[in-house]
């Protein structure tokens, strides 16, 4: 039976050890959730069980060993409400201010000096296919992000409307000083008054919070904690499903939730609504009665297509967000291959790209189209962008995973055996990286996402337009008075970033995603 | 000389061939040390055949670092090639009409000379026919997708895939008291065409005095290219669709009035849309005698998958025809050697065959009692290609004997196509995407 448990800020991994949770001993690790505010600890047999392969550090491969997540099995009754509009009304008396107390309590738990930060990047070291580098970076990223300013700076941006910063929309009725119009009864109105009309009031407008299922990916370190970090910052209530491939900084996430509420009763009611919990993507008893229009207003959905496809047929009746599947590429232009140290540069900038968490973001570039002369040019960019990737495995070791190591020797031996392909480690199971000149188009299904990069050749880089679709969420362009010329062009095919080549990851407070602006589609613009 | 090599490896097949005859036998003439020396011996000459002679093969070869004598595990990890091989060539040439560049892909990826005359094709079906006038036999095969996939034949490996199922299936033929004579063939595919699920049909009338077909026309590249491309998929071949079941079993009929039984083969999905069609009118069964024979995938190209234990209660209850004289292969154009599926429900692997199991790497597995990946091959009766290949298939291979009789390695269950999910992950995406 799984239980609910209490664990206090102070000393709160001396609490966590005497409950055995979050503690690697024996291969398994015991995983605490949230289920509307109640930390629930797995026991007996109603647990999920996550088998994890552990990873050799030094050579960032698997090493044959295993380790197991056990999680509390949750029921859709634990995770849903009763009287939804209550729950509404409650959330939107949390003063703003005091969520973002609470958020930056909880962030400072979880920063990688503090006692339960260590332990969890300990606790995700030892599976995770991230370098040492790029895994500080999620978890810094994760505390950092919910830190008061940096909440407060993405809500006033995002939810800005002329110059009032966001959260006074989230905080109160306010005014809105815009032109306007009585409607076609207006005359009426007044033609049918007994005497003279009061003045009306002014309109005002305020994003009331809503409820909302989160249904996360686990490409990424960051995707569940961000996703839940828009939950919160837009003073909502609702379910975030953790990702199989990257459970525990949720559950670290919900243990500080957790843990910093105590200091801050205002913001209690947010923890009350708020459910950071597991269960295997297409359990239908939990699925079929949690989204339940009645219910929820929002629904977000993060992944695969299947995934996507299944939850999005499950939320019929409630808006639903999605972030499908996308990919970057990076539009090379011919200038880059002029000479050596133009090459040299260019290539340096173009596997940054690469890098981001591994290739497997929306937003990390698969392919690069290059605008050379002859296939001699193109070879010559995938020399150098090779020798950047080398150079990049010293920096921030990656392998392959078994299955994407068999995906790539496919390629090899099937369907790109007439391509050149440049290995960083060597063919075989000794790669780590590779560049692959293309004399075809490929098909992206079967990329294995793992620092590989497809070539092709193109004569002119606006060519490379015909490539550009709504699956392409970034386009890095080089040089940057290339980027400037195809930037509306690239647009044109419903490409959310035209970004400098190198700089795909740059990120800043208020950017849309996916085109939207998320905060803005999450919250309830109410007219009052 | 490489001539030469090729004669030999085709030798060692009959010899092979010989041995997988003593092997269905099951009279204890079967000397399996033996043919495992034999079959080591012509993988490794068609290994350095292969390398000397396609020219794909030998750049994976020089990649990988392995020379002419390699031992089998390092042939298996470093040179099995993969179906995509079969057409990794750019689908733009196809519609460009550029047959100069699948001629020159085709070279690359085989053995064997192609006629310079394929060059001037005026489409996809003259093509094959120029390279069959110059004695060249390619067959195709397609998925969902739309891309064929080519797989050539010189002479001799053509002969090979003739003659290697007939050396150890006539057994099975044999003791169900087949009087070929006495049947006529009735085949739920077309009359003609180069698919290679259409050979079984032009087989079975090399035996039959009467072959019917569910579609009497010969399948032609151009159109079944024109049918699987995704935008019109289904609309042309729809039309008549309904009319040729209705013929076919009026055709059924016919052999039943005349008191013939009849050996039907088809895919598992046709199979089953006959036996609802025939329940619908409430048709007789087939005359006593009578044998089914599946092939082609358990999957339609909708994804849908035939239920095997409802298929042949109904195959029973609608055809008459029992469990036992349900035969089943486990075949591909890529493979001269088809697996039969035994009353126990085993593929059986002929000793013509060297069967691998890989891992999630693509690493073989040690050949254990009882291993579990993906399916690959070694099949040293093929010259014209490189027959080294890992499929898509997941499956579990067990090698003790069977209950059945025979010996050696065999599949046990169900046959299911490798996922990709894992690996495409979040970017991954976008099935139909092309970069």
């Amino acid at each position: 039976m799984s239980t609910p448990m209490a664990v206090a800020a102070p000393g709160l991994c001396d609490g966590l050890d005497r409950a055995g949770l979050l503690c690697a001993g024996a291969g398994v690790i015991r995983v605490p959730v949230l289920t509307r505010g109640r930390l629930v600890v797995p026991e007996g047999d109603e647990v999920i069980e996550i088998v994890e392969t552990t990873i050799d550090r030094a050579t960032m491969r698997a090493d044959g060993g295993v380790r197991r997540l056990l999680l509390p099995r949750v029921a859709a009754a634990d995770l849903t409400y009763s009287d939804p509009a209550t729950v509404r009304a409650r959330l939107a008396a949390v003063p703003f201010g005091e969520l973002c107390r609470w958020l930056d309590t909880a962030a400072a738990l979880l920063e990688p000096d503090a006692p339960l930060g260590a332990r969890l990047r300990a606790l995700v070291a030892a599976t995770s296919e991230l370098a040492d580098p790029l895994l500080d970076a999620a978890l810094w990223l994760n505390a950092a992000s919910l830190n008061a300013a940096a909440v407060r700076e993405v809500v006033d941006r995002e939810l800005s409307i002329g110059a009032v910063p966001g959260s006074r929309f989230l905080d109160e009725w306010v005014e809105i000083d815009a032109p306007g119009w009585e409607g076609a009864t207006g005359p009426l109105r007044a033609a049918l008054a007994s005497g003279p009309e009061a003045p009306a009031p002014a309109p005002r407008l305020r994003a009331l919070p809503t409820l909302q299922v989160h249904v996360t990916a686990g490409n990424a370190p960051v995707v569940a904690p961000m996703s839940a970090l828009r939950l919160l910052a837009t003073r909502s209530g609702g379910v975030v499903k953790l990702p199989s491939g990257s459970i525990l900084p949720g559950a670290a996430l919900a243990v500080a939730l957790h843990a910093a509420a105590d200091a801050h009763p205002a913001a209690r009611p947010v923890l009350d609504a708020l459910s950071l919990v597991y269960w295997r993507g297409g359990d239908a008893a939990v699925e079929q009665p949690l989204f339940d229009p009645a219910v929820f207003d929002r629904v977000v959905v993060w992944g695969a297509p299947d995934a996507v496809e299944r939850v999005g047929g499950l939320a019929r009746g409630i808006r639903t967000l999605t972030f499908n599947p996308r990919y970057g590429v990076s539009l090379i232009g011919r200038e880059a291959l002029t000479d050596t140290a133009a090459c040299h540069t260019a290539a340096r900038l173009a596997a940054a790209d690469v890098l981001v968490w591994n290739q497997r973001a929306c937003i990390a570039s698969l392919v690069h189209y290059v605008e050379a002369p002859d296939e001699d040019a193109a070879d010559r960019w995938a020399v150098a962008l090779r020798d950047a990737l080398a150079d990049a495995d010293r920096l921030v070791p990656a392998a392959p995973s078994p299955a994407a190591l068999g995906q790539i020797a496919r390629m090899r031996r099937g369907s790109l055996i007439g391509a050149r392909w440049y290995w960083v480690g060597g063919p075989g199971r000794d790669a780590r990286a590779a560049v692959v000149v293309a004399p075809a188009p490929f098909d992206l299904a079967s990329h294995p996402l793992s620092r590989v990069v497809i070539v092709r050749r193109v004569a002119r880089l606006d060519e490379a337009a015909a490539f550009l679709h709504r699956g392409v969420s970034t386009v890095g362009v080089h040089p940057e008075p290339r980027r400037l010329e195809l930037r509306d062009a690239v647009a044109a095919h419903g490409v959310s970033n035209v970004v400098p080549l190198g700089r795909a990851e740059r990120a800043f407070a208020g950017m849309p995603h996916d085109g939207m602006r998320v905060l803005a589609e999450l919250v309830e613009w109410t007219n009052g | 000389m490489v001539a030469a090599t090729e004669r030999e490896i085709h030798e060692l097949g009959g010899q092979l061939r010989a041995a997988a005859n003593a092997w269905a036998a099951r009279d204890g003439s079967f000397d399996e040390l033996a043919a495992t020396r034999l079959r080591h011996h012509a993988i490794a000459r068609c290994h350095a055949y292969y390398r000397a002679t396609i020219p794909a093969y030998r750049r994976l070869c020089a990649e990988m670092d392995v020379g002419d004598t390699a031992p089998l595990e390092l042939l298996a990890e470093r040179c099995t090639v993969t179906e995509d091989l079969f057409k990794s060539y750019d689908a733009r040439w196809v519609g460009d009409r550029d047959f100069a560049a699948l001629s020159h892909w085709l070279r690359d990826v085989g053995a064997e000379a192609v006629p310079e005359s394929a060059a001037a094709a005026r489409d996809v079906d003259d093509w094959l026919d120029r390279l069959e006038a110059g004695r060249l036999h390619v067959l195709y095969s397609s998925g969902t997708s739309g891309k064929l996939s080519f797989v050539p034949r010189g002479e001799a490996s053509w002969n090979a895939y003739r003659a290697n199922g007939p050396s150890y299936l006539m057994y099975r033929v044999q003791r169900l008291g087949i009087d070929l004579s006495a049947m006529d063939g009735a085949v739920l595919g077309f009359r003609g065409g180069r698919m290679g699920i259409q050979q079984a049909g032009a087989e079975l009338s090399r035996y039959l005095p009467t072959v019917r077909y569910l579609y009497d026309w010969e399948i032609r590249a151009e159109t079944l290219r024109t049918l699987l491309t995704p935008s019109i998929v289904g609309a042309p071949v729809a039309v008549g669709h309904d009319e040729a079941y209705w013929r076919f079993l009026a055709a059924l009929r016919r052999s039943s009035d005349a008191d013939r039984a009849v050996w039907l083969f088809g895919a598992p999905y046709q199979v089953h849309r006959l036996c609802a069609l025939m329940q619908a009118i409430d048709a007789p069964p087939l005359r006593a005698g009578s044998v089914v024979t599946l092939g082609g995938g358990w999957k339609a190209f909708e994804g849908e998958r035939v239920d095997r234990s409802t298929l042949g209660a109904l195959i029973e209850a609608t055809l008459g025809v029992p469990a036992e004289r349900v035969l089943e292969a486990y075949a591909m154009v890529e493979l001269n050697t088809p697996l039969m599926r035994c009353p126990q429900d085993r593929y059986h692997v002929p000793p013509i065959l060297e069967p691998w199991v890989f891992d999630d790497a693509l690493l073989p597995r040690l050949p254990e009692e009882d291993v579990t990946g993906t399916f690959g091959f070694m099949d040293p009766t093929a010259t014209s290609y490189p027959a080294f290949l890992a499929t898509s298939d997941q499956v579990r291979l067990v090698r003790a004997p069977c209950p059945c009789g025979l010996v050696g390695p065999a599949v046990v269950g169900e046959v299911r196509r490798t996922s990709g999910a894992e690996v495409r992950g979040c970017g991954g995406i976008l099935a139909t995407v092309r970069a």
